[in-house]
């Protein structure tokens, strides 16, 4: 099986590979860390990599401290974002909406003093212990227009 | 002129009015993303039954590498990579 999960979702997957034919005195030979364009990057480009993980399971989603600390990337542009949190990747059930923020922020906390819970936690004033949340954001640009929202991403679960 | 050409006319208008409309040039696309969310320690990925390796890349510099480096003044190796790296797409 070969899959590929970003943020919680399934991406890619095949399931007819034969990665090893007979071949069963080795696992695993070897991992590659790298970035390859098949006739070269149009510019200079880099990727960090960090917290490195090769496992037998499944890993993540991260967990956080409940309440959750986040911060957003610099985005561009924006005058105001406001971010949601829901507990499934699509969205149905979301549990808390973030007060408007200015675009000095960059992070926030999910809880009641930065926002107001909804949905199955309507109110509550923090998010379900143990539970895995997915998140995304807007922003407001300085002629007052909102973007959409993000798909949902950065998957969390709260600690127990 | 008909009923036909009359209709027709307007819906030709209508059409043109609708082009001519001013669209709306703000990206409805966000900037923004989370990027990053502050973990607890430890994290469940850390080295557990299940792991083979970790590494959060927190070890000095000059502790020996962990990670072969690609080198890319070999000769067979300029011009993307061999074979047996190489990605579709």
């Amino acid at each position: 099986m070969f899959a590929l999960w970003v943020d919680g979702r399934l991406e890619a997957s095949r399931t007819d590979l034969d990665w090893h034919g007979v071949w069963n005195d080795y696992a695993i030979n070897a991992v590659f860390l790298e970035n390859y364009w098949n006739q070269g990057s149009g510019k200079r480009q880099a990727r960090w990599f960090d917290d490195f993980v090769i496992s037998t399971q499944p890993i993540g989603p991260l967990i956080a401290a409940n309440p959750p600390s986040i911060t957003r990337t610099p985005g561009s542009g924006l005058a105001a974002w406001e971010a949601q949190a829901a507990t499934d990747p699509q969205g149905k059930d979301v549990v808390w909406r973030s007060k408007t923020l200015a675009s000095a922020a960059r992070g926030l906390v999910i809880d009641a003093a930065h926002g107001t819970f909804m949905g199955s936690r309507a109110g509550k004033r923090q998010l379900t212990a143990g539970a895995t949340h997915w998140l995304r954001l807007r922003e407001r640009n300085a002629s007052g227009v909102w973007s959409d929202w993000t798909t949902w991403h950065a998957p969390l679960r709260t600690a127990p | 002129m008909n009923i036909w050409n009359i209709a027709g006319s307007l819906l030709l208008s209508t059409g043109l009015t609708m082009w001519a409309q001013p669209r709306n040039l703000e990206s409805a696309t966000p900037s923004v993303r989370v990027a990053c969310v502050s973990p607890v320690t430890p994290q469940p990925h850390r080295p557990g039954n299940a792991v083979i390796f970790y590494d959060d890349f927190d070890r000095p510099p000059d502790q020996e590498p962990r990670y072969f480096e690609y080198n890319f003044s070999a000769p067979q190796n300029r011009g993307g990579g061999s074979a047996s790296k190489r990605t579709s797409g």
